[in-house]
């Protein structure tokens, strides 16, 4: 099973929602990390922890806009095991996930 | 028969002197725990109210800080790490306040390609605030569910 810890294969300091408010936004870490193991087969970790903190508005672009291109809740909770001690985190992440995928159902995307 | 009685007696003392000592003991320690505890609060209580000013200010400034946003997330960071320490913490039950505070600080118009500024009654700060004052308020009743006030004054928590 691969890993991506964001701390060190991607920043320490991730920010913003959009690839124009900064290099470590949650587009730029979507493109580059979560896009492309949601299109593998094999299950992945993604370690939260490490960094300084993240914005809900990274997390929201990160991972609920995993299901604004088409992944499903349920294909990414099957591929991804993410980690963190802050509980609250992964708990936020699942939650974008999922209300990406009722706010699409009700076609406000 | 006088001495088994004397005996008796000697060792009914020393069981009580041993039996009050403990229970000095215990109260003590946890009336130490609980000072621990209650300045620890107060510092994750203090790291609440700050971010909840620099929230606001950031949200009606006129243009977007980029320093207080990236300040703003670390001492989110810092507030969550210090309660999870605190071993009155029902995280589960926190957790969702945790959210709802990160999110109305940090959804939305948090990042540059967003902002604008906002006015003081927008309904953004209106949710920050009240997301302030839940946190603080479901902090305050763990501490109390984790120190009552009645005898003997603490709760063993798993």
């Amino acid at each position: 099973m691969s890993t991506i810890k964001v701390a060190t294969t991607f920043s320490r300091y991730p920010a913003g929602r959009f690839s124009q408010d900064g290099p470590f936004s949650g587009e730029a870490f979507r493109r580059k990390f979560l896009e492309p193991a949601a299109r593998g087969e094999k299950p992945v970790i993604i370690e939260l922890d490490g960094v300084r903190g993240y914005g809900s508005s990274f997390l929201e672009e990160a991972f609920g806009g995993l299901v604004r291109l088409g992944f499903k809740p349920a294909q990414l909770r099957n591929l991804f095991d993410i980690r963190s001690e802050r509980s609250s985190l992964v708990a936020e992440i699942w939650d974008y996930v999922d209300r990406a995928q009722t706010a699409d159902e009700a076609g406000d995307v | 028969m006088k001495r088994a009685m004397s005996d008796t007696l000697g060792l009914v003392t020393l069981v009580l002197v041993v039996l009050g000592w403990g229970a000095t003991h215990v109260l003590s320690e946890a009336r130490e725990r609980r000072k621990d505890d209650r300045k620890r609060i107060d510092t994750s209580l203090e790291l609440l109210d700050k971010a909840q000013t620099d929230a606001v200010n950031f949200h009606t400034s006129a243009s977007f800080d980029s320093a207080l946003s990236f300040s703003l997330i670390a001492r989110l960071s810092k507030l969550e790490r210090g309660l999870a320490r605190l071993p009155l913490s029902n995280q589960d039950a926190l957790n969702a306040y945790i959210i709802r505070h990160r999110r109305a600080i940090t959804l939305e118009n948090f990042d540059a390609s967003s902002f604008k500024q906002l006015s003081p009654t927008d309904i953004l700060l209106s949710d920050i605030n009240s997301s302030t004052a839940d946190l603080e308020n479901e902090i305050e009743q763990q501490y109390v569910i984790r120190y009552p006030s009645k005898f003997p004054y603490f709760r063993l928590l798993k």
